[in-house]
């Protein structure tokens, strides 16, 4: 016998309910966006890389076509734009449409040719796309913890265990980006030191969640016990083992030498974590019996 | 203004599904989709079990938690309390389904009715059709209400479980019944404060 009830299914018992509504496509959205706008970021930190800068635009704008076609009406997303005081989605989507914008600006001004006097603009847009980039970041734990109705997504960990994933993947990405390109002159090695101290607090910050949620108990301990064993495939194994444990081996072993050789499967285990981790916050994510 | 609201005899309620029925027919539901369903509980163990059936629908709360998620302000609440959704103005993300802890909203994926001719003519005309791509959910049968009439559900009780009126005016047999019972919500631990209520 099925254990949970389905959301939107007609079953006329009582029982905790699956939600069902965002699952696979949501949490591909919310890596990419997660990994693009941290790229971008990690670039304008570490070292400007014209291909990390296109590389996180782009990925931004390929998350917000998914988003795009997967709403139910495309082409009313504008008015998304109305309710920015109580919404999330709508702060979100004014961002996301800011970061594009801001982001190619940036590129035009930073490597078009005859904008040297630009530098005032450069810093302002700068300054901007960073602050852009930090709400993207937080931006899926903000919507999912606004659903109370889910008392495992209703966390304030909730951001920070999604920052953490996408400054990771950004991370990631950025030392491969460096690796192909050869004549960047910024060495990979300390880039796995900080990727390193990161992991660690990204395991940290998934243990203190699963370990909260047990704490609260009734539903949240429902979907924290079914992220530990009906989700475990895609949680531990997925999420934890491939998505952390491989990255933060390979970051460990070569934190001192920089093996650049490395950062290819170190980001492609990275990434598939990161949407592991996402899809299997969102699969687990429960309603609460009604009577 | 004086707000809307429903309390449910559940003494009286024998799982007919008569309510949900009527409001699917009013609605011109689509298929698969049940604006009220009747969830049956078993209570005690033998000798001493019971079954009981809990109608539940939109609880149309006080603070509805559909309303501030919702990015196109397309989920709003009247002045009397009815939360309704204009489908012109939804994009269809999903977050007041999402929002909503007691799962009465469903995605329209495909609007056709459980007709197996397809065709129009079972359809009420007083009702628009809800198109694809929107939710949809109790209404409270608002078109009745504001024509002086009962919700479907409520009309078509042949044990009159439903009990639906105005919540604040003090000699309203709804009001006069909340007051003198011991009703109770569902999941009031949300803080959604719910005016459909159970006794």
């Amino acid at each position: 016998m099925q254990k949970y009830l389905r959301q939107g299914e007609l079953r006329f018992s009582a029982g905790y309910k699956m939600q069902t509504r965002w699952g696979a496509a949501e949490a591909a959205i919310f890596t990419l966006e997660c990994a693009g706008a941290s790229l971008f970021a990690t670039a304008l930190f570490v070292l400007e890389s014209p291909a990390a800068f296109a590389a996180g635009v782009v990925m931004v704008a390929l998350a917000v076509f998914l988003l795009l076609a997967h709403l139910g009406h495309p082409a009313r997303a504008w008015r998304a734009l109305s309710n920015l005081r109580e919404s999330w989605i709508s702060r979100g989507t004014v961002v996301l449409g800011g970061f594009l914008g801001l982001g190619i600006l940036y590129c035009l001004l930073r490597f078009g040719a005859g904008m040297e006097a630009a530098n005032g603009a450069v810093r302002v847009t700068t300054w901007l796309l960073l602050g852009a980039s930090a709400f993207i970041l937080v931006y899926p734990g903000l919507v999912l913890s606004a659903s109370p109705a889910i008392p495992f997504w209703s966390s304030g960990l909730l951001p920070v265990m999604s920052a953490g994933n996408g400054m990771t993947s950004g991370l990631a990405l950025f030392m491969v980006i460096l690796a192909v390109d050869e004549t960047a002159p910024a060495s990979i090695a300390p880039l796995f030191s900080l990727q390193l101290w990161l992991l660690v607090a990204l395991s940290v910050v998934l243990f203190l969640y699963v370990v909260v949620m047990i704490r609260r108990g009734g539903t949240a301990k429902e979907s924290a016990s079914c992220l530990l064993t009906r989700e475990a495939w895609l949680f531990a194994g997925a999420g934890c083992a491939l998505g952390i444990g491989i990255p933060l081996a390979i970051a460990f072993w070569s934190a001192g030498v920089g093996a650049a050789g490395l950062v290819v499967p170190a980001a492609v285990a990275r990434l598939c974590g990161d949407f592991a981790i996402r899809y299997a916050f969102l699969r687990a994510g429960m309603f609460s019996p009604l009577v | 203004m004086s707000r809307y609201g429903m309390a449910i005899d559940l003494s009286r309620c024998n799982g007919c599904n008569a309510c949900v029925v009527a409001c699917k027919v009013e609605h011109n539901g689509p298929k698969g989709i049940l604006l009220t369903v009747i969830i049956e509980k078993e209570m005690g163990q033998y000798p001493n079990a019971n079954r009981v059936f809990y109608p539940v629908l939109c609880n149309h709360c006080e603070n509805p938690p559909c309303v501030p998620v919702c990015p196109t302000k397309a989920t709003f609440k009247r002045e009397d309390g009815i939360v309704l959704i204009d489908w012109e103005t939804c994009i269809g993300c999903g977050a007041c389904i999402q929002a909503c802890p007691y799962d009465p909203r469903f995605c329209v994926k495909d609007n056709r009715t459980a007709n197996p001719e397809g065709g129009a003519e079972y359809e009420n005309p007083a009702v628009r059709k809800p198109p694809t791509g929107v939710p949809v959910k109790c209404d409270f049968c608002y078109h009745r209400v504001d024509a002086g009439r009962q919700p479907a559900c409520v009309e078509t009780c042949p044990t009159g479980a439903r009990i639906f009126g105005k919540l604040d005016e003090g000699e309203k047999p709804l009001n006069e019944l909340i007051s003198r019972k011991n009703v109770r919500t569902l999941l009031p631990e949300m803080g959604t404060c719910p005016n459909v209520y159970y006794f």
